[in-house]
């Protein structure tokens, strides 16, 4: 399946999917769907974005075809049946269209052919093939808050997450694994979850902030700064989100974020996350001048300047207490009114500048092949 | 006329070597020397250095009634035929599992292959004094060895197993089995650990979930509770947590490594009672003994591998 | 500044005894007699006028002379004063706005907070209860309030116990007893909470309540809030500034209770109408003259220990039981940080049973002194904050072991390191306090409080048997402060 998504905003994204990974490969198919708002987001300015005329997409015209899409058909299936089908702004996949055209199945190119014949040999899965991120975070912004105070609490980080599904086989020997246990009143035990293996307790953005946090071999002390942050956290009121720095999309609402330090701190951190880092390569910009070529940042790099960045602003400041501080930068950062948006856009702007040294390495290795 | 006799018998003697095994007559050995200096010598300077007597008084006439042929009668003949090659006792080692492998072919083999080790490379090498063992032929000779450890143990000739017991290392680490702990008659099952320089030995028996650590309460023994979850890792994520009473002892080291000592302790004592955890305790990382500890101080260092600033002078 | 060099001042000051000295003299709130620091800072006066820089003023040009660099950095405006800093730093916060208001939880009443039925069970502590802890000090930044929407807590079995002996108290009138318990127990086992709660329900009873929220304040001698007593061997201090406070706090806090008594007893008192006031305004007179403050504080406790003779009753008014806690309290058992000269012109620490305040209070919770109309003495170490102080430390031990053995013959030398140096005086004075052990709480009640935790949005898990089995194993069997901390930020902060 192509993936249907946005680069940049994917890169967004991926900051904010679930840490735990397992060594699985990460399919196109995890990623989270693009939002209506996404462009707003990237560099460009969505002015040059070329646009449908009836804002329409290729398969989703009625006429053309004669018949509602799949995915519109399905759509008013499951309303009629009091359900919500499936979301008619993304298309329908190609694989959908025909599956129920015999005619056009003949003319599919060979690898679709192996492909749709291996799916329907298949008996359905434990595994989905799509992911319900985008659907979860829908149901959070548009209903109302959640009735149950544990609704309220867990909500946003545990859909963001949820560990991935077993697969079939796994599942078979996990259930074996338990069938095999013989003490008479225990119940079976849930699968393992990621954070039960030893090394790995806590989330990852946490382990990274006590580690930037610590100094001089200290880490309970850093532990216990990065708790008060976030009992801070929990503590403060909502932040008053500003609409002219946008947050990472997809993010819960602000009355929520207090209610889970967590996904607060990290919805701040990486939403402050840059996407690049500027190499200055020295002499390469000729008679001596360094030339600043963008680079791109992994997801843990990103981090690790966001918290570099809010973590330097709070050391400079000399009120309270560093936990207050930190918790403080947070806070503005969230709110949009940290100067640290500036640095970011700053940063952004420069790399955009200087994106003709993008190939600057490659180039050169080639150059040398040439001579 | 002498002197040619003997070099000539030398060289036969060296081309017998190779040929398969025949009577070696038991004449006292004599190491072999070069007379190609001497000869070198006496070109250089016109007359004869070097004479040599034969060792018996030989009369140059043939006896024919006699068996054995005068040559073969007279000259000196060594112990072993690969006297005069290269890597003398080392063929004699090779030839001999040779002999014994083909000789054992028929019999039969066991289905799964034995886990013994052998002497190494170098230890045969040390063996032979030094001698230029090529280690394709080591390697050839491990493999016969190999096929006949093999052998049937019902069948199992007692001149393999002498062979078997000379190429074998003294010490099996295959044999070595880890002490299998039980549950005593009180109940109680032990489990040890280590970890940087602590030691940690934990008794587990059935109960309510209440834990002793050197004597004191969990929370008086490790105030910070990161400490008390690596302690009880393997029960926490098993969800035994009250369902044992847990008695430990904790020594050396500091409060971490105590604490990640008695994760292991623990997480071996309670296999003793639920052997069918293992596979979740080695997913969560429980039975992981983690061998790092301090790197040690080095001289010309500051610290481990600190070095210090560089002078001028 | 540290009045170290003043000190020396002392034997001057002996003659300035409170009883002697014209009150008039001295204004109130000049009590930095023992500090130079005011004198220091003070703005320079007009003295002699500088020179302009004319002839023989000043260096000579290319001379050096000795510049004092001013501190040039840029002071910023958000860094605040240290006091300021301090304050932040040490503020209670008793409500979280963002924690859920939990559902059917009852205040802490008359009824409810004496009922065995209780046991297990939280309750919030009243609003007219909150103010009058906080300004007692009753309220620490370590019990954790402020996580939830507004304080409550659990009653315990021993909060019950206590309960128990106030009902006692209260329901034998005449001749009550006293109850003296010194509450011992680990680290985080909720100690100064149970003093809380102690006060809380001395409240619910209108009993008078007087509470030292921390003894290191008393003997730390971080002010120089001590004045000798003319005539005293060993030299004996008072210490007005802290009376004082101590004053106000019961004026404020027993207002109702105090209103209703008269003062029936003549005292040598500098105040006007002393024979028609009643005991509040009595208390508000010594929180308002700092040097009447020690003389008013004793004349208010003689007052509430008068015998409630049906005729003094009937006359002034009944004296209710008193209940009066300390918290932290081994540090006024052996020398305080104060000092005074000795015979030989050396300077020594005061020991704490010289200091009045102290001593009026251990003299209580050792039984030396006795409240004829009954009352409760209580007690709290500290596990955290403290100082190693053997001869209690002997005296817990022994009090532990008379619990468990209550029929054995216990002897000193048993419990008695020789090793430790033991102060004999301090020995002497408490080798018969009885102790109040606090252990972890019980399955049943923890299952109580986490679920109050998690009706406060605060428990992301479902909270079961196993649950709270490994969470009561994890705080080392219950103990309620590590109990909190592992449900509560263990769930708020990915377990840091």
């Amino acid at each position: 399946m192509p993936p249907r998504i946005n680069i940049i905003s994917t890169a967004r994204n991926l900051a904010f999917r679930s840490k735990h990974n397992n060594g699985r490969t990460c399919h196109a198919s995890r990623l989270p769907t693009i939002s209506p708002y996404i462009n707003t987001r990237s560099l460009s300015s969505s002015k040059d974005l070329p646009t449908s005329p009836d804002q329409k997409g290729p398969n989703t015209d009625p006429q053309s075809t004669g018949l509602p899409s799949v995915s519109e058909e399905a759509n008013m299936t499951s309303k009629i049946e009091g359900g919500k089908g499936p979301d008619l702004e993304q298309g329908t996949p190609v694989q959908e269209v025909v599956k129920r055209d015999p005619e056009a199945q003949k003319h599919l190119p060979k690898v679709m052919k192996e492909e749709l014949k291996k799916s329907e040999n298949k008996t359905p899965g434990s595994t989905r093939q799509f992911s319900t991120y985008a659907r979860q975070r829908e149901e959070l912004t548009t209903q109302g808050p959640p009735s149950t105070p544990d609704a309220i609490v867990g909500a946003g980080m545990e859909s963001l997450d949820t560990p991935d599904v077993l697969s079939a086989s796994e599942a078979d020997e996990l259930a074996e694994f338990e069938n095999d246990l013989v003490e008479a009143d225990a119940s079976p035990l849930p699968a393992l979850k990621p954070d039960d293996i030893f090394t790995k307790r806590y989330p990852a953005i946490i382990d990274q902030l006590v580690g930037q946090v610590q100094a001089h071999g200290k880490k309970s002390v850093a532990q216990k700064n990065v708790a008060t942050i976030l009992s801070i956290l929990r503590s403060s009121p909502p932040p008053k989100l500003n609409p002219a720095r946008p947050l990472l999309p997809g993010h819960p609402p602000a009355s929520f974020l207090p209610l889970n330090p967590i996904l607060y701190l990290t919805l701040a951190i990486d939403s402050l996350a840059p996407l690049i880092r500027l190499r200055a390569e020295k002499g390469a910009a000729g008679g001596g001048a360094s030339l600043l070529i963008p680079m791109p940042l992994q997801m843990r790099q990103r981090r690790f300047v966001a918290m570099k960045w809010v973590l330097d602003a709070a050391r400079k400041r000399k009120d309270k207490t560093f936990p207050h501080r930190v918790a403080d930068v947070i806070v503005s950062v969230v709110e949009g009114k940290s100067a640290l948006w500036e640095r970011r856009m700053n940063l952004h702007k420069m790399g955009v500048a200087s994106r003709v040294n993008v190939n600057y390495f490659q180039q050169k290795s080639g150059r040398k092949r040439r001579m | 006329m002498v002197r040619y006799a003997l070099v000539h018998s030398i060289r036969n003697a060296a081309s017998l070597a190779t040929t398969p095994s025949r009577s070696i007559s038991r004449l006292p050995i004599i190491r072999p020397f070069s007379t190609s200096r001497i000869l070198a010598l006496e070109q250089q300077e016109g007359k004869q250095l070097l004479t040599i007597q034969p060792p018996l008084d030989i009369e140059y006439e043939d006896v024919e009634d006699h068996p054995k042929p005068l040559l073969e009668r007279v000259r000196i003949v060594p112990d072993s035929q690969s006297y005069f090659s290269a890597r003398p006792s080392f063929t004699d080692t090779f030839l001999g599992v040779e002999h014994l492998y083909l000789k054992w072919k028929v019999l039969p083999r066991t289905a799964t292959p034995q886990d013994t080790h052998w002497t190494s490379y170098d230890e045969v090498r040390a063996m032979t004094g030094n001698e230029p063992v090529p280690e394709k032929r080591y390697r050839e000779m491990i493999r016969m060895l190999k096929d006949l450890d093999n052998i049937e143990p019902v069948v199992m000739p007692t001149e393999v197993l002498r062979l078997i017991d000379e190429h074998k290392r003294a010490f099996q680490p295959n044999q070595v089995k880890p002490k299998v702990f039980l549950v005593d008659e009180w109940g109680r099952s032990l489990g040890v650990g280590k970890r940087k320089t602590s030691t940690a030995k934990a008794y587990l028996v059935m109960g309510e979930g209440e834990v002793l650590v050197n004597g004191k309460s969990l929370t008086e023994y490790f105030g910070r509770l990161h400490d008390r979850e690596s302690a009880l890792w393997a029960l926490k994520i098993t969800e035994r947590i009250p369902k044992y009473n847990i008695f430990a002892l904790v020594e050396g080291g500091g409060v971490t490594g105590q604490a990640e000592a008695l994760t292991l302790a623990i997480s071996r004592a309670l296999l003793v009672h639920e052997p069918q955890l293992e596979h979740r305790l080695l997913e969560a990382g429980c039975l992981f003994r983690d061998p790092r500890k301090v790197e040690r101080k080095k001289p010309g260092h500051l610290k481990a591998r600190k070095m210090p600033a560089w002078v001028r002078r | 500044m540290r009045p170290t060099t003043t000190l020396r001042r002392v034997p001057a000051l002996l003659d300035d005894c409170i009883v002697a000295r014209p009150l008039t003299l001295r204004r109130p709130g000049s009590v930095t007699y023992f500090s130079t620091t005011s004198y220091r800072y003070a703005p320079p006066t007009a003295g002699k006028k500088k020179g302009t820089g004319g002839h023989g003023e000043g260096p000579k040009k290319g001379r050096q002379t000795l510049k004092i660099k001013r501190d040039m950095r840029v002071k910023d405006a958000t860094i605040g004063t240290p006091e300021s800093r301090k304050a932040f730093r040490t503020r209670i916060i008793l409500e979280n706005t963002n924690a859920n208001t939990v559902p059917g939880l009852d205040r802490l009443t008359a009824e409810t907070a004496f009922a065995k039925e209780s046991i297990g069970k939280v309750f919030t502590i009243p609003g007219n209860h909150i103010d009058a802890l906080r300004l007692m000090g009753a309220f620490k930044r370590t019990q954790g309030w402020h996580n939830y929407k507004g304080p409550a807590t659990l009653i315990r079995q021993e909060t019950w116990y206590i309960g128990q002996r106030m009902n006692e108290i209260s329901e034998a009138g005449l001749g009550a007893e006293t109850t003296r318990k010194v509450i011992i127990g680990e680290r985080k086992s909720g100690k100064s909470v149970l003093i809380l709660q102690a006060l809380s329900m001395a409240m619910l009873r209108e009993w008078v309540v007087i509470n030292i929220p921390e003894c290191r304040e008393l003997t730390d001698a971080l002010t120089s809030d001590y004045n000798p007593v003319k005539g005293t061997d060993p030299l004996q201090f008072y210490q007005k500034q802290y009376s004082a406070t101590l004053l106000d706090q019961i004026a404020r806090v027993n207002r109702t209770v105090l209103s209703k008594i008269k003062v029936s007893q003549s005292h040598t008192l500098p105040i006007r109408n002393l024979g028609q006031m009643n005991l509040h305004q009595l208390a508000e007179h010594g929180a308002a003259e700092l040097d009447l403050a020690w003389p008013v504080f004793q004349a208010l406790w003689t007052e509430l220990t008068a015998k409630n003779d049906p005729e003094v009753v009937e006359k002034f008014g009944k004296r209710p039981p008193v209940m009066f806690c300390a918290d932290n309290i081994s540090y006024i058992f052996g020398e305080s940080k104060y000092e005074k000269l000795a015979e030989n012109d050396k300077l020594v620490p005061v020991h704490t049973f010289d200091l009045l305040l102290p001593k009026h209070y251990i003299d209580l919770l050792t039984g030396t002194t006795t409240l004829p109309n009954g009352g409760i003495i209580l007690g709290a170490t500290s596990s955290s904050h403290y100082i190693t102080c053997p001869p209690l430390d002997v005296a817990i031990e022994m009090g532990q072991e008379r619990l468990q053995y209550p029929d054995e013959k216990l002897e000193v030398n048993d419990f008695w390191n020789p090793l430790v140096k033991i102060d004999r005086r301090v020995l002497d004075q408490v080798i018969n306090i009885d102790v109040l052990p606090l252990k972890g709480i019980s399955k049943e009640e923890a299952r109580e409080i986490i679920g109050y935790w998690a009706l406060s949005g605060l428990v992301r898990d479902r909270v079961q048997d196993n649950y709270v089995g490994e969470k009561w194993t994890m705080s080392g069997g219950g103990v309620i402060g590590e109990l909190e901390k592992a449900v509560v930020r263990m769930n708020l902060n990915g377990g840091t």
